[in-house]
């Protein structure tokens, strides 16, 4: 290959990743929107393709994460029993992560419990009461673990990794693509200058 | 279950966060899709060589 097809290519190159103008619209709506529903914040901006990318990856993953527990990973939970942290990155997925508050609500109330969904409490916080006078020893959390084994813990770390990657789609439809040049491409740039800086060195390599 | 089943998991989190990522980081499908496939690499390489440490290391204690 000589070296104009080789400074063709890093224009090629350059051009692909070159940054591209954007509108945004009402940033604050699409920032709202993309926290609601991964996705639709791109969507309102008419930015299609990437709202879908985003909301097929980020549901998927967070559906997935979600099932492998039976429903259980996500549940919003904070007193002196457990404070339940992984739900911060959750609730990051919007509207699919809020039932969890409404269950945990549900939960607490004297005359209410969580709904049920096909006879599953899904995502609401577990039930804990022992009281050996009793002979009363429920752990639901114990009993969760028991049954699903480590595709609990795995089914919090999906629907934990979709919440943040949620956060950096909403700061995307907030103030647009953080425009880089990846790593390998920099390199090539970098060596096409020194090309084309000093032609000569680089013939002489190619003649010997 | 061989505990090195459990990296499979990690294959489709790879994927998409390799995709969001890239993503976020541009706006046309080319940039987006060359982006992720260098990224995808790079962590699975990464994990892949950590877990080949891990394992050897493992072996020889």
């Amino acid at each position: 290959m000589s070296t104009d097809e080789n400074l063709e290519n890093e224009r090629t190159a350059e051009e692909i990743f070159a940054p591209v103008p954007v509108d945004l619209k009402v940033p604050e709506m699409a920032l709202l929107l993309a926290w609601l529903i991964p996705g639709a914040g791109h969507l309102y901006q008419g930015r299609t393709g990437k709202g879908l990318l985003f909301m097929i990856c980020i549901l998927s993953i967070y559906f997935w994460g979600l099932s492998m527990g039976g429903g259980h990973v996500v549940y919003a939970q904070w007193n002196s029993t457990e404070k339940r942290l992984p739900y911060i990155c959750q609730v990051a997925v919007g509207v699919p992560a809020l039932p969890a508050i409404v269950q945990s609500m549900r939960s607490k109330g004297k005359d209410s419990e969580p709904f049920k969904i096909f006879g599953n409490k899904i995502m609401a916080p577990p039930l804990k009461i022992d009281d050996p006078a009793r002979g009363i020893d429920i752990d639901e959390l114990r009993d969760w673990h028991n049954e699903y084994g480590y595709l609990f813990d795995m089914g919090t770390l999906y629907t934990m990794i979709a919440g943040l990657l949620n956060v950096l789609v909403m700061f995307d439809a907030f103030a647009g693509p953080v425009f880089i040049l990846p790593e390998k491409e920099k390199k090539k740039a970098a060596k096409a200058a020194a090309q084309e800086a000093d032609p000569e060195k680089t013939s002489s390599k190619k003649e010997t | 279950m061989f505990p090195g089943s459990l990296f499979l998991y990690a294959i489709p989190l790879i994927l998409v966060i390799s995709l969001v990522y890239a993503g976020t980081r541009h706006e046309l499908k080319e940039p987006i899709l060359h982006h992720a496939f260098d990224t995808f690499k790079w962590i699975l390489g990464f994990m892949m060589i950590v877990g080949l440490v891990i394992a050897g290391v493992t072996m020889m204690v």
